[in-house]
C-alpha cells in the first residue's frame, strides 16, 4: 500500500509538473506577438506582411499532381523571424478557427492571433457554381488571421473549418471540401 | 528613399518620341535585353503591321540579344468608291510601348518597363490646345519586395491593401508613381490652361483619376482626338488607357490640390482597391489673360454607313468572345473562349485557332461576354474599336463612358456580379485596316490575367488566305553588331 501511495504521489507530482509546464508554455507570449499596425499604407519601404492563402496549404495537391514537384519534395517556405504573417482563407458559410499553434514542437498560445475578414461576395462563386456546387455553399468572404512569430525554428499553424469550404478546381481533389488547413513555416533568423 | 531596382530601355530618345516618360531612360529602336528574361516590344495606338519588323509580339529577344524595330506610320486611304474601306491616317495623340513576351509581361511591367510615345498632328493645331502648356504623365504601379525587386514567384491575388501575394509568399510593397516619382508635386498658375497627356501604364490597378477642385476637359481617348472637348470631374483609366485633357488652374490653396486615384471596385478579392494619393498640384501666381478651354476640336474618323449596312449580310463578321476566370485555382486560371493562351514554342503555331480570321478592309462586330467577377479591360492589337453597346454596368458606377463616337484601344468589360441576371457584355465595332494584315492577339489588359491565359490569336487574313507565314520568333540582329543606330547603345 505504501508503495502504491508513493507511486501515486510521484504520478500526481509528475502530472502536476507537466500541467504546470504545459500551462507555462501555453500562456507564454514570448514566442508570438500581434502584428503591428501599418501606419501609412501608401508609404513604401516599411515592413510588410507575408500573405498566405488557401493556395499555400502544406503539400497541397497541385504541388505534385502537375508533375513539376514530387510529393516527397515539398518543403515549408521560410519567413524571417519577427515578420507579420497573414493567412487568408475562404469563409462564409465556412467559419475558420485555429486548432493549434506549435512552435518547435511546443504547443503555444493562440491568443495573440488576431482575426478579421474581407467581404468577397462572388469572387469564388462563379467558378464554384460552375463546378456544380450550390451558391449558398460557395465562399463569400475571406477570413484573415494575423500573427507575428518571434522564435526561429519550425512553426505549424492548424485551422479547422465548418462547414467545409467548397472551392473548386484543384481543391476539389480534397474530398468533400476544405475541412482543415495546415501551414508550416521555417522561421529563420534575420 | 524608396528602394527600387528597375529595368530600363537603352539608348537615347529618337526623333518623334518625347523624352519625358516613366522609369526608362529612353527608347531606341534597338531593344537590347540585358536581364534574365525574354522580352519584346508592343506599341499601343500605332496602327501598324503586326508583322516583323513592327508590332510582332511573338518575337523572343533573349538576354544579351538585340532586335531592330521599324514602324511604317501609315497614311490614310481615301474611299475611291462605295465598296472600299476608307482608312484614316495614324491618329495624333498619346500612345505607348511596353514588353509583351507572354508569361513575363507582368513581371517586366512591375519593373517599370513602359513609356509614352506622342504623335503630333491635327489636334495640336487647334489654337486653344496649342496655347496650353503640356504635361506628359505616366501613372504606374510597381509591385516590389522590401529590397526593391519584383518577386520572381507565382503571383496569386489576395485581399487587403496589397492585392497580390505569391508562391512562395514574399513581403511586398505596391508603389504608385508619376513619371517614376513617388507623390511628386506639379505647378500651375491660376487661370493657366495645361494639356495633360495621361497614360495608365500599371499592370493591374485602374486609376479613377481626380484632381481635387478641378474639372477636366477631355480632348482625346487612347490617342484618338474627340470632335469636342467634354467636361468631366474624374476619368477612369483602366490599364493601358490614355486620356488627354485640358485643366485650368484654380486659385492658390494651402497644401495644394491632391491628385488621387479614388477607391474603385474592379472585382479584386476583398472589395474596392483603396484610394491612393498620386501627387499634388500647386497653384502659384496668376496668368493674365486666362487660358481658354477648347470647344470644337477635329473631325474623327467615321465608319461609312454602307459598310455598317453590309454587316447585315455577313453573319461571319459577327463574333462572340467569352472571358472566364477562376482565382481559386492554383495557379489562377483565365481563358478566352475556354482556352488559356500558351506560347509553347513547339506547339503554338500548329494550334493556331481557325477563328477569328477577319479580312483586312472589312468591318466586324464582336460581342464580348464577361463571365468573371473581375472587370476585364479588352485590348486588341493594331486596330482601335468603337463601343456600340454595353450591358451589365454596375448600378451607381458612373465611370463608364459609352459614347459610340469614341475610338478605344482598351475598354473594360463589366464584372459578372449578383446584380446581373446574365453575364455582362460589350459589343464593339472595328474596321480592320486593309494595309496592316497579319497575325496578332487580343487579350485582357490586366497583365497578370493575360500572362495566366486570357489572350487569344487573331489572324487578319489577307484575301481570305487559309495560311500565313509563321511570325519571326528570333531577333533580327542577335549579335547586336549589325543593328546599332545613332543614339542607341
Amino acid at each position: 500500500m505504501h508503495t502504491f501511495f508513493r507511486f501515486l504521489k510521484k504520478l500526481l507530482i509528475s502530472i502536476g509538473l507537466c500541467g504546470l509546464l504545459a500551462s507555462i508554455n501555453f500562456v507564454s507570449a514570448k514566442d508570438t506577438k500581434p502584428c503591428a499596425a501599418i501606419a501609412n499604407k501608401s508609404l513604401p519601404g516599411t515592413a510588410r506582411p507575408y500573405i498566405f492563402n488557401h493556395a499555400h496549404i502544406d503539400n497541397g495537391p497541385w504541388w505534385w499532381t502537375d508533375g513539376d514537384i514530387k510529393k516527397s519534395q515539398w518543403q515549408p517556405q521560410s519567413v524571417p523571424v519577427d515578420s507579420c504573417v497573414h493567412i487568408q482563407l475562404p469563409g462564409a458559410p465556412t467559419r475558420w478557427f485555429v486548432t493549434s499553434l506549435v512552435i518547435n514542437g511546443v504547443k503555444t498560445s493562440t491568443s495573440e492571433i488576431k482575426q478579421s475578414g474581407y467581404p468577397n461576395q462572388n469572387r469564388f462563386i462563379v467558378p464554384c457554381q460552375n463546378a456544380g456546387i450550390s451558391k449558398d455553399q460557395c465562399p463569400s468572404q475571406i477570413d484573415q488571421f494575423e500573427l507575428n512569430i518571434l522564435k526561429p525554428g519550425t512553426t505549424i499553424i492548424t485551422f479547422a473549418g465548418t462547414p467545409p469550404a467548397m472551392i473548386p478546381v484543384q481543391l476539389a481533389k480534397i474530398q468533400n471540401g476544405f475541412r482543415t488547413y495546415t501551414l508550416t513555416l521555417n522561421v529563420t533568423e534575420k | 528613399m524608396i528602394p527600387y531596382r528597375d529595368r530600363r530601355y537603352n539608348g537615347s530618345t529618337p526623333p518623334g518620341f518625347l523624352a519625358e516618360h516613366a522609369l526608362p531612360e529612353g527608347l531606341g529602336n534597338v531593344s537590347k535585353q540585358a536581364s534574365q528574361i525574354f522580352t519584346n516590344l508592343h506599341t499601343h495606338g500605332f496602327q501598324v503591321s503586326p508583322n516583323d519588323p513592327a508590332d510582332n509580339v511573338y518575337l523572343a529577344v533573349q538576354p544579351g540579344q538585340c532586335h531592330q524595330y521599324a514602324y511604317d506610320i501609315l497614311d490614310g486611304i481615301p474611299a475611291t468608291n462605295a465598296v472600299g474601306l476608307p482608312t484614316p491616317p495614324q491618329p495624333a495623340g498619346l500612345h505607348w510601348y511596353h514588353p509583351h513576351f507572354h508569361g513575363s509581361t507582368t513581371h517586366q511591367g512591375w519593373q517599370g518597363l513602359s513609356g509614352a510615345i506622342v504623335i503630333e498632328g491635327d489636334i495640336d493645331k487647334v489654337p486653344t490646345v496649342a496655347a496650353a502648356s503640356e504635361r506628359l504623365l505616366v501613372l504606374n504601379e510597381l509591385w516590389v519586395d522590401d529590397n526593391g525587386s519584383v518577386p520572381t514567384a507565382l503571383v496569386i491575388p489576395n485581399a487587403g491593401w496589397s492585392p497580390f501575394t505569391s508562391i512562395p509568399a514574399v513581403a511586398t510593397n505596391l508603389i504608385f508613381t508619376i513619371n517614376g516619382r513617388f507623390q511628386p508635386t506639379m505647378k500651375i498658375k491660376e487661370g493657366e490652361t495645361q494639356r495633360w497627356r495621361v497614360l495608365a501604364a500599371g499592370p493591374h490597378r485602374f486609376f479613377h483619376l481626380e484632381v481635387e477642385g478641378h474639372s477636366l476637359y477631355q480632348i482625346a481617348q487612347d490617342g484618338i482626338p474627340f470632335a469636342h472637348a467634354k467636361k468631366v470631374d474624374r476619368i477612369l483609366l483602366a490599364t493601358g488607357n490614355r486620356a488627354e485633357f485640358i485643366i485650368k488652374g484654380g486659385p492658390a490653396k494651402p497644401g495644394g490640390y491632391k491628385i488621387r486615384a479614388l477607391a474603385y471596385e474592379q472585382g479584386h478579392p476583398g472589395g474596392k482597391c483603396p484610394k491612393h494619393l498620386l501627387g499634388t498640384l500647386i497653384s502659384e501666381g496668376k496668368q493674365e489673360p486666362a487660358g481658354v478651354i477648347p470647344d470644337k476640336l477635329v473631325t474623327p474618323f467615321k465608319i461609312p454607313q454602307y459598310l455598317i449596312d453590309e454587316l447585315k449580310t455577313h453573319p461571319e463578321r459577327h463574333r462572340t468572345i467569352v472571358f472566364r476566370g477562376n482565382i481559386s485555382s492554383v495557379p489562377v486560371k483565365f481563358t478566352v473562349n475556354d482556352k488559356a493562351f500558351q506560347l509553347d514554342p513547339k506547339t503554338w503555331w500548329n494550334q493556331l485557332p481557325a477563328d477569328p480570321r477577319p479580312t483586312p478592309g472589312t468591318v466586324e462586330e464582336w460581342t464580348l461576354v464577361n463571365e468573371d467577377i473581375f472587370q476585364h479591360p479588352f485590348h486588341i492589337h493594331v486596330n482601335p474599336f468603337q463601343v456600340i453597346e454595353v450591358n451589365g454596368v454596375p448600378i451607381n458606377d458612373q465611370t463608364w463612358n459609352v459614347d459610340p463616337d469614341i475610338w478605344w484601344d482598351v475598354f473594360r468589360l463589366p464584372s459578372h456580379t449578383s446584380q446581373n441576371s446574365k453575364p455582362p457584355s460589350v459589343k464593339i465595332r472595328m474596321c480592320f485596316r486593309p494595309d496592316a494584315p497579319g497575325l496578332t492577339v487580343y487579350h485582357c489588359h490586366i497583365l497578370p490575367h493575360e500572362d495566366n491565359g486570357m489572350m487569344a490569336s487573331v489572324f487578319i487574313n489577307k484575301n481570305g488566305d487559309s495560311g500565313t507565314t509563321k511570325p519571326q520568333v528570333k531577333p533580327n540582329c542577335p549579335d547586336c553588331q549589325s543593328c546599332q543606330v545613332k543614339g542607341a547603345e
